[in-house]
């Protein structure tokens, strides 16, 4: 299992393909703290979608020098206006 | 207006003059580097500056067409008239859009459909390669349109700084990767794929459409965008995404163009304008000032400065300002934010400084920020025309002030017998006098602009006109430095269109014609100005059929405009002059060039309503020369004064031909006309009290003073009661509820306070 769950934080280990894109909004929608990367070999774009998405602090670094170098600035970056209204609209549909 | 918008409205007018200039000399001699390169840097400097506002389909536009004129400027697209009619097009537009921006601060809101087919005619017609096809330029996310803008979306400032220093001088390739929305299904990894970019140096990513809520997501959507800098060759890259070449562009930037990036990531690159503000706030500092000054001008320059900065974006450095300038109050020394601002003028030091690489980019690193201060360079004031007039006015009473000195130093002479303090007062009018008319000059100058401002417009005209009409024109401009008053310049413009268009489209013979007659089969149309003392002498000449006079005495003639007496005894000079007559046309049919018959009529007119003459001398077969003559400046008026009863009025002196005294037994009446021969000729007698329908004056003396003036064409005595002096005064239009009162020039205020109506013949007559 490269995606599982302990308590509110979601691992990440080896190669995260394609398929695991799904669990991993699953977990998502399920609400979580922090996403732990520090095992993960391999990215797919689906699953990095994902982490633009979620904003949720990352812990690694994670194992491939390659996702450091390039995604970790990116996810550091994160200014995306976007993102922060998805933020925004989803406390709102927690409320109601 | 916002003032960075003004500024660009007014540097966007002289940029695309400029290129306009440039596209013509090119299509004459395509070779010609200069203009190219003058041409391509107009567009890049306009595009550039247009990046500032909310304008993207004129950044849009201007985008495409700088692409043309950089492939023809490495040669790898040759110049076609064709292209030269669409580039020019694209010029006009961008053009009629900053007259849009200057009026309303918007673009029309058609701008959006217009620029996208502007861009696609442009793009389709004359495209490069294959890689730019087939990215759609306008969805905004790709636009590439701007590279900084680009750059700065997409990559960390550090990351670009990065960048420049792996490429080392050598061209960086950006790399924009649009994967398809379904691209997962096809088992493909774009972030996988954007990862394994050769010689990467640089990755962003941005999301495509914004991200729906977490429950609506699609997780199999790819939603993402890939931008990479890569120093790697064209080819390798080209190999990297041979799966999915419709989904990439690759576009090269230039050393030069880059450094500029990392500089502006640093910081310290402005916009032009921009920095021409800061320079201005810099030498205000530099003057001294006196004490009680000092505070004040620190604050409004450190106001501006930020402001400016702001505006620009970069509110840290305005906030520095700010810091400078509470030192600077504190210290009551200007250097403080004057160090500051220069030090934000200081891009290539600064930037050397945080990346050192970049002294080795060499010449086109430096290529960049000349650019810009080049055009801060030259010590210009771009002065509201109504600044220039309001101090035009002052002058102007200033003058009527000074001019009731002579008053005062009669008075004190005769009235308080002083004959010291009258003298001592003139000594001192002298003075003021100089003064005076110094000043005078010093402003008339300001207003002075050459000629070449309105001639610049003509070779396109000219280049659109002969090509409409099929006939080949050679366009001679001679004499364009000459100067005149502004509003002089400006109201040479439709006279002389007019006359253009008449002398191609009735002048000039097809190439056909000409080559029969043994004339070369282009036409040369000449436009010339010089100075002939006060005033401005412009020249239409043409070679072309020339004007037969029996061909104007019959037209003129059927159309009423003389009789058979005027037919027969008219000279050929006469009848050359009978084209200015209204409603006068030898056209056979109408064009849509001209030949409506108001063409001439319309520029005598527009020439005599300046202050100006108009005459045409032709010759048939070889061609005809019209010839305006027009005051240097319109601001002073040479009037005659008048006195009628106790009433002064004043006649403008351009009409008045003479003055004669005639004794009162050589008026001839004719029914209820008189008249009075003068030289030889009968010269009809007005009094200007039935003109003005004032009383009659009481009988006296034995002659009666008549100035004689030409006025529509005809010589007219007028019957005044007493001639008064001629004076040089500052005419000024009736205004408001006076302005509709027919038969006034306008009003002048005279030295001992009266004023002084000038009267307007044509309409009273």
């Amino acid at each position: 299992m490269t995606i599982r769950r302990a308590g509110d934080t979601i691992f990440l280990e080896g190669v995260c393909a394609v398929e695991d894109a799904e669990t991993l909004l699953q977990h998502l929608q399920a609400g979580a703290e922090l996403i732990d990367w520090c095992g993960c070999t391999h990215l797919h774009a689906a699953c990095f979608q994902m982490l633009l998405i979620a904003r949720l602090p990352m812990k690694g670094p994670p194992a491939n020098p390659e996702i450091e170098r390039w995604l970790v600035p990116i996810l550091h970056a994160i200014e995306m206006p976007s993102a922060q209204v998805v933020e925004a609209a989803l406390v709102l549909e927690l409320e109601t | 207006m916002n003032e960075l918008l003004a500024q660009f409205v007014a540097e966007a007018r002289d940029l695309l003059q400029e290129a306009g200039e440039d596209l013509l000399a090119l299509e004459r001699s395509p070779d010609n580097e200069e203009a190219i390169n003058r041409l391509f840097r107009s567009v890049h400097t306009l595009k550039g500056s247009s990046g500032l506002f909310e304008v993207q389909p004129l950044t849009q536009i201007l985008h495409a067409a700088e692409d043309i004129f950089q492939a023809v400027r490495e040669h790898t697209l040759p110049l076609t008239p064709e292209m030269v009619d669409l580039t020019l097009k694209t010029l006009d537009q961008v053009g009629q859009w900053i007259e849009h921006l200057d009026q309303n601060e918007v673009l029309p809101g058609n701008a959006t459909p217009i620029a996208v087919e502007l861009v696609a005619e442009l793009r389709g017609r004359f495209n490069r390669g294959p890689a730019e096809t087939l990215v759609n330029p306008f969805t905004s996310k790709a636009d590439a349109s701007n590279v900084n803008a680009a750059l700065d979306r997409w990559f960390a400032k550090d990351a670009i700084a990065y960048a420049a220093k792996a490429a080392g001088g050598e061209p960086v390739n950006l790399v924009s990767y649009l994967p398809e929305e379904g691209c997962f299904f096809k088992g493909e990894d774009p972030l996988h794929l954007a990862m394994q970019i050769p010689q990467l140096q640089a990755l962003g990513i941005e999301e495509r459409l914004p991200w729906p809520a977490l429950y609506d997501l699609n997780p199999f959507n790819c939603n993402l965008g890939f931008h990479a800098l890569s120093t790697a060759d064209r080819p390798e890259l080209e190999t990297l995404f041979r799966c999915v070449p419709d989904q990439v562009t690759i576009t090269e930037i230039t050393a030069s163009a880059f450094a500029d990036s990392a500089r502006k990531a640093s910081g310290i690159v402005l916009p032009a304008v921009v920095e021409a503000l800061l320079r201005e706030q810099i030498d205000l500092l530099e003057l001294d000032a006196p004490l009680e000054e000092f505070a004040g001008r620190i604050s409004s320059a450190a106001r501006v400065a930020a402001n400016a900065l702001r505006f620009a974006g970069h509110s840290e450095d305005a906030a520095a300002l700010e810091t400078a300038h509470a030192e600077s109050l504190a210290a009551g020394r200007a250097e403080p934010l004057r160090d500051a601002l220069a030090d934000l003028l200081r891009p290539e030091v600064e930037s050397a400084g945080i990346v050192p690489d970049q002294v080795a980019l060499g010449p086109a690193a430096q290529a960049g920020p000349n650019d810009t201060t080049e055009r801060a360079g030259p010590r210009t004031l771009r002065v509201d025309q109504q600044k220039v007039d309001a101090l035009m006015n002052l002058i102007g009473e200033l003058v009527v002030a000074k001019n009731s000195l002579p008053f005062l130093a009669r008075r004190a002479e005769q009235q308080f017998g002083s004959r010291e303090l009258s003298h001592e007062i003139k000594d001192q009018y002298g003075v003021i006098d100089r003064i005076a008319q110094e000043l005078q000059g010093a402003v008339m100058a300001i207003r002075m602009m050459p000629v070449g401002q309105v001639f610049q417009r003509f070779p396109r005209l000219v280049r659109d006109l002969a090509r409409k009409l099929g006939k080949q024109v050679d366009l001679v401009i001679e004499g364009e430095d000459t100067e005149a008053d502004k509003n002089v310049i400006e109201s040479l413009f439709d006279p002389l269109l007019h006359m253009v268009r008449n002398s191609l489209d009735h002048g000039v013979e097809s190439p056909e014609q000409r080559s029969a007659c043994g004339k070369p089969s282009a036409a040369r149309v000449k436009l010339l100005a010089r100075r002939d003392g006060d005033q401005v002498v412009i020249e239409v000449v043409d070679d072309g059929r020339g004007i037969d006079p029996e061909v104007i005495k019959r037209k003129a003639y059927e159309r009423g405009l003389i009789d058979e007496v005027r037919l027969a005894t008219i000279t050929d000079d006469e009848a050359t002059m009978l084209v200015f007559a209204a409603g006068f046309s030898t056209a056979e049919s109408i064009s849509d060039v001209s030949g409506r018959g108001v063409g001439m009529d319309v520029v005598r007119n527009a020439v005599e309503k300046a202050g100006g003459r108009i005459a045409m001398t032709s010759v048939k077969g070889v061609g005809t020369t019209v010839r305006i003559d027009l005051p240097l400046s319109m601001a002073v008026s040479r009037v005659m004064t008048v006195v009628l009863g106790k009433s002064l009025f004043g006649v403008p002196m351009d009409l008045i031909q003479g003055i004669v005294k005639v004794p009162r037994g050589d008026i001839v009446r004719i029914k209820e006309c008189e008249a009075f021969v003068l030289r030889d000729r009968v010269v009809p007698l007005v009094r200007l009290t039935q003109l003005l329908e004032l009383p009659d004056e009481p009988v006296s003396g034995e002659e009666i003073a008549v100035l004689v003036v030409r006025v529509n064409g005809q010589t007219i005595g007028l019957g005044i009661s007493a001639f008064g002096e001629g004076m040089e005064v500052i005419l000024k239009p009736l205004e408001g509820m006076l302005a509709k009162i027919a038969g006034y020039a306008g009003t002048a205020l005279l030295g001992d306070g009266r004023v002084l109506l000038v009267l307007d013949l044509k309409e009273l007559i």
